[in-house]
């Protein structure tokens, strides 16, 4: 579960890129559409605050590609993290 | 909007800057992406979450010299305003700026000085300091020349300098904030300083100029606040937190 007090306003977005991960790995552009395509406007400075809290918290990673560009990825610990709508928080 | 990233924090913008400068490259943003960026570093300020990197609470007292400086700030930009605006210049020189420049000194001694490069700042701006009182002291020379020409670059840039260190401001961003804030107003005044006298217009101009310096530590005195800048009397690491565990 995301616990809304470490993620204050930024819960939403985190939930919405752990949903994207669970698709598989992607990169920063390709988290910001999703979670743009999911719930509208966030901006860059949103998903990289949900995401620097995510992996804080150890539930998603981030590993440099061939192309030296970082994709992130979900973690064992998020495996009981509920990404569902409504599911989170 | 790629100048928005530097806001950030250095331990964050070491960790994300690279891919959120790909991303802008590759996103157009709007107005409103520029606004989300300046909350986003408000944030990273506020509440830092670096992965890989124990959080480091500052205790209270870490904060009062950051708060010092911003209220030296804030006395030295309202005084100078007011004297630069005023109609009647005769006798507040000194007032509120005075208290201000007590209150920069005061927020200046910190644990930094105790370390080998600080501790030479510091006995350099003592003997400059002291050059400037005896070169005063010379009744022949008139003291406000050479409190304009000596002392205001000298003395209060290495002031603002050694506030900047302590505020945790790189070499780049140190002077370049000695350069608008000091040098420029210097350059600036002294052709207005020639053959002005208390009563000129002018003066007001010379007050104007110095403004920037209480802007400077305005900022200076918030990034201060924010990060916690240790004193004398602290330890010098703040109290380190437990990593958080994973849910």
């Amino acid at each position: 579960m995301i616990d809304r007090g470490a993620f204050g306003r930024f819960a939403e977005p985190a939930r919405l890129v752990l949903a994207a991960l669970r698709e598989g790995p992607s990169q920063g552009v390709s988290l910001l559409d999703a979670v743009r395509a999911a719930d509208g406007p966030v901006g860059p400075g949103t998903l990289y605050a949900a995401i620097a809290r995510l992996e804080q918290l150890g539930l998603i990673e981030g590993r440099a590609g061939t192309d030296g560009r970082t994709a992130y990825r979900l973690t064992n610990h998020s495996a009981g993290t509920s990404a569902a709508p409504g599911g989170a928080c | 909007m790629r100048a928005l990233v530097r806001l950030y924090p250095r331990r964050w913008r070491d960790r994300y800057e690279s891919e959120i400068l790909a991303l802008l490259d590759e996103r157009p943003m709007s107005i409103a992406d520029g606004i989300d960026l300046v909350r986003g570093a408000l944030d990273a300020h506020l509440h830092p979450q670096v992965p890989g990197r124990a959080r480091t609470a500052q205790p209270l007292t870490h904060r009062i010299p950051g708060l010092v400086a911003l209220t030296a700030g804030l006395l030295w930009t309202w005084n100078l305003a007011y004297l630069a605006l005023r109609a009647d210049l005769a006798g507040d020189w000194g007032s509120l700026a005075g208290i201000a420049f007590v209150l920069m000194l005061l927020s200046l001694p910190g644990d930094y000085m105790a370390a080998g490069h600080g501790r030479r700042v510091a006995i350099g701006l003592g003997v400059i300091a002291a050059c400037f009182v005896g070169i005063a002291a010379i009744p022949a020379l008139p003291i406000k020349v050479v409190l304009a020409a000596i002392g205001y670059p000298l003395i209060f840039g290495g002031m603002l300098g050694l506030a900047a260190v302590r505020a945790g401001i790189g070499s780049r961003g140190r002077w370049r904030l000695i350069g608008l804030a000091i040098a420029l107003p210097v350059m600036i005044g002294i052709p207005v300083a020639i053959g002005v006298t208390a009563t000129s217009p002018s003066i007001r101009l010379l007050y104007a100029l110095i403004i920037p310096y209480g802007l400077a530590w305005l900022l200076i005195g918030l990034r201060m606040a924010i990060r916690g800048a240790p004193t004398i009397i602290d330890p010098p690491a703040g109290i380190v937190e437990p990593e958080v565990q994973p849910a």
